[in-house]
């Protein structure tokens, strides 16, 4: 483990995901905010988009919960989507196809 | 302590986003530090997405191999986790996919990639056994 890590975990202020939210939304949070999102996962501003990002992921996760609450409905038939799919990706997959 | 890969002749895997594939004998690797691994069993390619339980697999699966956790790559993986609860009737795959978001939310691909393995796994069998 990196010093400057150790040094972030000392500082480190753990949230639930309402709280956290509430945190980042009013502005100003500290770097050390990490938000627990049970089962171990930890979601921390970590990534390149910093704040915003994981504003992003946490709303993300939120309107997931309140889906997973809603009936489901039977009937409901999805759009037949295409996966989307970036053409680096593409590149990547078809190398990897087993060879025949 | 490292990762061993055991590599049947001719099998590929994807590391950090190179595809390497093993030569005509069985191989061992052995991985000293955290990397972004995928094996040819755990690749799942476009045309195979066809379920929602597949789609959102193969929306996590390029999210770890590309090794993005936000932005629209993560747009892309609640778009079909959002399609998958939609029509998850089963209590306990529904907790599966709320699991599934939390790793993601939390850039634990690897882990929201194996949960998701089982759910399409479940999902699988079925679709099997409806026929």
């Amino acid at each position: 483990m990196s010093a400057l890590r150790l040094v972030t975990e000392e500082f480190e202020q753990t949230f639930g995901l309402e709280e956290g939210l509430a945190r980042l939304e009013r502005g100003g949070s500290r770097p050390g905010l990490c938000v627990d999102l049970g089962n171990g996962a930890l979601a921390r501003a970590d990534g390149p988009l910093g704040q915003a990002g994981l504003t992003q992921r946490l709303l993300g996760h939120r309107l997931l919960l309140a889906l997973a609450q809603d009936p489901v409905n039977e009937a409901l038939e999805l759009p037949d989507r295409n996966v989307d799919i970036s053409t680096s990706i593409k590149e990547l997959l078809d190398l990897a196809r087993p060879e025949s | 302590m490292p990762l061993k890969l055991s590599l049947k002749p001719g099998e590929t895997f994807i590391l950090n986003g190179a595809v390497v594939r093993n030569g005509d004998r069985r191989g061992v690797l052995l991985l000293e530090n955290k990397a972004r691994v995928l094996r040819e069993k755990d690749i799942m390619q476009p045309e195979e997405a066809n379920t929602p339980a597949r789609r959102a697999y193969f929306a996590i699966m390029q999210m770890y191999l590309t090794g993005e956790t936000e932005g629209p790559a993560y747009d892309r993986v609640m778009r079909a986790l959002a399609d998958l609860i939609a029509v998850t009737p089963i209590p306990e795959e529904r907790e599966l996919v709320t699991e599934i978001s939390a790793y993601v939310a939390s850039s634990n691909l690897y882990k929201g990639l194996s949960k998701c393995r089982k759910l399409v796994q479940q999902d699988d069998a079925l679709n099997l056994e409806a026929g």
